[in-house]
């Protein structure tokens, strides 16, 4: 083949290029394709007693079950065969393409093609080829089997009631670990692939009838536009299919747990599987979601209801301790307690920054830490948090540069950002507490509720696939309170959300009993 | 349209740098005035001081030994002068919101204290949650110079022990600025105002070696009470009287009384509970107020010997206690009405309250008719618990 250097043209000869019959040709044509690729492996297969028929077995090593190959295929080929009833197929001049995908291969997926194009798709994602001399057909079997993570605890999302395993990198794990959830014939699974290059899996799932058809309809409409060489992780899909690019805030959910994905799916969402990465998305998501843990609904419903309020109590920790610390100090010092306002105060006797700038540079110092924390070796670990604490705790106090009292508010913050079940609404809020803390600084209170309304208008204009973000506060839904700041008893939620559901909104009958009563 | 988006976030930002934070001061550029006092001069002018906290010798660990906090004095026309004056002397903003206690001079609030009360109502930074109080006998700056014990700051521990003695003990009373003002307002009431008084030697006091040693050879307590005329000071209450004004004015929470027992000795009350009711009413067109005290009290302290299991020994000290009650009722009511002729009492409230029409009529001159009302004083008084013990230990020591 001539060198082509138009892709676009590459491309559709590509396309266009049918198989040859003369199965020497075929050969070439893949090897110069795969540029004579190191992992490819291509096997001269006579068949027959008499050698009457030509085949090649072709396939990537190490995305195949060898094994299987060879007791499913080569085995199958050079002995299982009943020579006399081929020797008869050949005479009568069967198709012996088909001939052998019936009688032969002890194999469970079979496919046959006449183009290179899916030929080397097929190739590449383990599947075994089978050429026969003086056919332009070829067959395609699935026995792809690659080294792949076993199914383990969630790394990032913890329970201490609740399933112990979360998603893997592969897709049909994962997809199957939904269905063991869910043994319903109405879960739907919508395999597609996307990027150009890296040619990935992705498989949409949702409950028909549940399920919003046009929230369905509208993940696939997106899907369809992607349009990129490769998709590596499922973040790539959120970024195409997130409603608002310019947000700080998240309007695509994702988790590495089964129990949440089949949770949700019940809710009637729709999730977005990634072949490659344990993260699944959901849409359309809810501000609320992203303060819900999976727990929640496993322990009694007193104590997650507390616990959520707990967890409220942390976002506006997260969110406001260092522009409140920084406001109240600097504008409102009528605010405190006449004794608390002495103790700050000799607590910031000799302290050279204003505390606008002693509190950048403790917020900062902390955000370093905590991604040096993330990304260093595992070795060196301890060394860092141990520099780290003694750094920012003891000595930046005992040599006067920042307040004791900053210190104290630098890690309530810190930990209260940790008290999010979801990481990226942390992201959020970390990113959104120095706006604050220099509105703070500049405007005192005022600055800060300024900057709330702010939020809080730009949070009410956000839609996920077109369920409002801040639902079921505003719009009000108050039937669907009933799992948001506190979680009623599981007996007393017998609808699902309103509206990301429209149809199909009981979830248990009215009857379903409460609790019985000892007689 | 981009370039529009970036040219306005720009703006927002670069402006919010430029607002130059108004009003904005670290916690290390104040001054914190934790007590003021103002005293007239010869010469007609203010003296105001300031006492303001040194922070750094509050804080837990540290401090150099110098005193925990500091005077500031000057002179000025006004107070507000005086007070702007000194930040010539001082190297930090006078900050004034948090001041716990004001003390005025006795000269100057026998003038009248409305003029320097301006100020304190019209400032923004200051609340008006401190106390007021007058200097008894000395100058109002030396109840700011004596070193106390217990808390670092004299002016939080006058605060404090104003604080706890009102709730613990009848005759002392607090009277935050708000109070004060609506009682300057109020046609039908006439201010009273807690005093302080500095004991033992001044001097050393003013060291901070008072606090080095375990009996403190200087201290300042509040016992009195100070009756006002409109603004201006008329006179004093003792213990006495100021129990009885407390009663009166319902500001008893808990407090301690004693009375004599039938056959000699004495018996101690504790009172838990005192409610009064003030009303009144008009006979032939003339204002009569009814005050109904009802007071409920253990017995905390017997020396004497008195059978206390028995009901009757109860209803004989209900009915002591009555006839000692009425006696320092009275004792405050006559004061104000024939030493003071100043409602103190806020008579001319109830008055006010039960006949508005009479009251117009009265309120040019109250004060001569409040000289001159009968008030009818009754209480009732129920004495329920007598302690871990029932009798006296005395009834068990044989003679």
């Amino acid at each position: 083949m001539r060198r082509n250097n138009h892709p676009e043209r590459q491309e559709a000869a590509k396309q266009t290029a049918q198989l040859h019959l003369d199965l020497h040709h075929n050969v070439q044509h893949i090897r110069q394709t795969l540029g004579n690729s190191g992992d490819l492996v291509v096997r001269d297969l006579p068949i027959g007693a008499n050698e009457q028929l030509h085949s090649a077995i072709i396939y990537t090593d190490g995305l195949v079950d060898t094994t299987s190959i060879q007791s499913g295929v080569i085995e199958a080929l050079m002995s299982g065969l009943d020579q006399d009833a081929l020797a008869n197929a050949i005479r009568s001049d069967a198709d012996m393409l088909n001939y052998l995908s019936n009688h032969a291969l002890a194999v469970e997926q079979i496919n046959e093609t006449d183009t290179f194009d899916e030929l080397i798709h097929s190739l590449l994602s383990g599947n075994v080829i089978l050429l026969l001399n003086g056919y332009d057909r070829g067959l395609f079997i699935n026995l792809s089997k690659y080294e792949h993570r076993a199914i383990m605890e969630p790394a990032v999302e913890t329970v201490v009631r609740g399933p112990r395993e979360s998603f893997t990198e592969s897709l049909r794990t994962n997809t199957a670990l939904i269905r063991r959830k869910i043994k319903d014939q109405n879960l739907r699974l919508d395999n597609r692939m996307i990027g150009r290059i890296t040619k990935t899996d992705i498989a949409v799932m949702y409950m028909k009838g549940i399920a919003d058809d046009h929230v369905v309809e509208q993940v696939h409409s997106r899907l369809d536009q992607i349009d990129i060489d490769g998709i590596l992780e499922s973040g790539y899909i959120e970024a195409y299919i997130q409603d608002v690019d310019f947000t700080p805030f998240p309007t695509v959910y994702n988790t590495e747990r089964p129990d949440v994905i089949a949770a949700e799916l019940l809710e009637g969402k729709v999730v977005i599987l990634v072949d490659g990465t344990p993260f699944v998305l959901v849409v359309p998501a809810l501000f609320i979601s992203f303060l819900h843990s999976a727990e929640d609904y496993y322990q009694r419903a007193d104590i997650s209801s507390l616990i959520r309020i707990l967890r409220f109590i942390g976002l506006f920790i997260s969110l406001l301790a260092p522009s409140l610390y920084i406001a109240i100090t600097t504008f409102h010092q009528e605010m405190l307690p006449t004794q608390l306002l002495i103790g700050l105060a000799s607590q910031r006797e000799g302290i050279p920054f204003p505390a606008f700038i002693e509190a950048l540079v403790m917020e900062i110092v902390f955000e370093v830490l905590r991604e040096a924390g993330l990304r260093m070796p595992r070795a060196v670990g301890q060394a860092v948090s141990i520099v780290g604490t003694l750094v920012i705790g003891q000595a930046a106090v005992n040599a006067g540069i920042v307040s004791a009292a900053m210190v104290i508010v630098v890690s309530i913050t810190a930990i209260a950002s940790f008290i999010y079940p979801a990481i990226n609404m942390s992201i959020t809020m970390r990113m959104l507490r120095f706006p604050l803390m220099g509105l703070a600084a500049s405007f005192g209170m005022f600055g800060i509720f300024l900057g709330l309304m702010v939020l809080l208008l730009h949070m009410s204009s956000l839609k996920s696939f077109g369920v409002p973000y801040t639902a079921p506060f505003s719009p009000y839904i108050p039937d669907d309170l009933k799992d948001t700041v506190i979680r009623k008893p599981l007996w007393l939620m017998n609808t699902r959300p309103r509206l990301i559901n429209r149809r199909n909104i009981i979830r248990q009958g009215k009857t379903s009993p409460p609790p019985a009563k000892p007689k | 349209m981009k370039c529009k988006v970036v040219l306005t976030i720009l703006t927002v930002l670069l402006l919010s740098l430029a607002t130059g934070c108004w009003n904005r001061s670290e916690l290390n550029d104040l001054a914190i005035t934790v007590g003021l006092s103002i005293d007239r001069t010869d010469n007609d002018r203010y003296l105001v001081s300031a006492q303001i906290v040194e922070p750094g010798e509050v804080a837990e660990k540290g401090g150099s030994g110098r005193s925990p906090v500091t005077l500031f004095n000057e002179t000025g026309n006004t107070v507000m002068e005086a007070i702007r004056k000194m930040t010539t002397n001082s190297p930090r903003k006078i900050y004034m919101a948090h001041l716990r206690i004001l003390v005025i001079g006795e000269e100057l609030a026998r003038e009248g204290i409305g003029d320097v009360l301006d100020f304190m109502i019209r400032d923004h930074e200051l609340r008006t949650d401190f106390f007021v109080a007058i200097a008894k006998g000395r100058k109002a700056k030396e109840m700011l110079t004596i070193m106390t014990p217990l808390e670092k700051l004299p002016a939080v521990k006058i605060y404090k022990s104003m604080t706890t003695s009102q709730n613990n003990w009848a005759p002392s009373l607090s009277v935050t600025l708000d109070k004060l003002i609506a009682d300057l307002a109020n046609e039908g009431k006439h201010p009273v105002l807690a005093t302080l008084e500095a004991t033992g030697d001044e001097k050393a006091g003013n060291n901070k070696s008072n606090m080095e040693r375990i009996d403190v050879p200087a201290s300042i307590s509040s016992a009195s009470l100070a009756v006002f005329k409109k603004d201006k000071l008329v006179g004093w209450l003792n213990e006495t009287e100021s129990k009885g004004y407390n009663y009166i004015i319902n500001k008893i929470s808990t407090t301690l009384g004693f009375m004599s027992c039938p056959n000699g000795g004495k018996i101690a009350v504790q009172v838990v509970r005192s409610n009064v009711k003030v009303k009144a009413r008009t006979v032939d067109g003339e204002p009569i107020v009814d005050v109904d005290l009802r007071v409920k009290q253990n017995i905390s302290e017997v020396l004497c010997r008195i059978d206390l299991t028995k009901e009757e020994t109860f209803a004989e000290i209900d009915r002591r206690s009555v006839q000692k009650l009425e006696d320092i009722l009275d004792s405050a009511i006559v004061k104000a009405q024939k030493q003071f002729k100043s409602d103190i009492f806020g008579f001319g409230d109830a008055v006010h309250r039960a006949n508005p029409r009479l009251w117009k009529k009265l309120r040019k001159d109250w004060d001569r008719h409040f000289a001159i009302m009968p008030v009818h004083v009754k209480v009732k008084v129920q004495t329920t618990l007598s302690g871990t013990i029932n009798n006296s230990l005395k009834n068990l020591i044989k003679e």
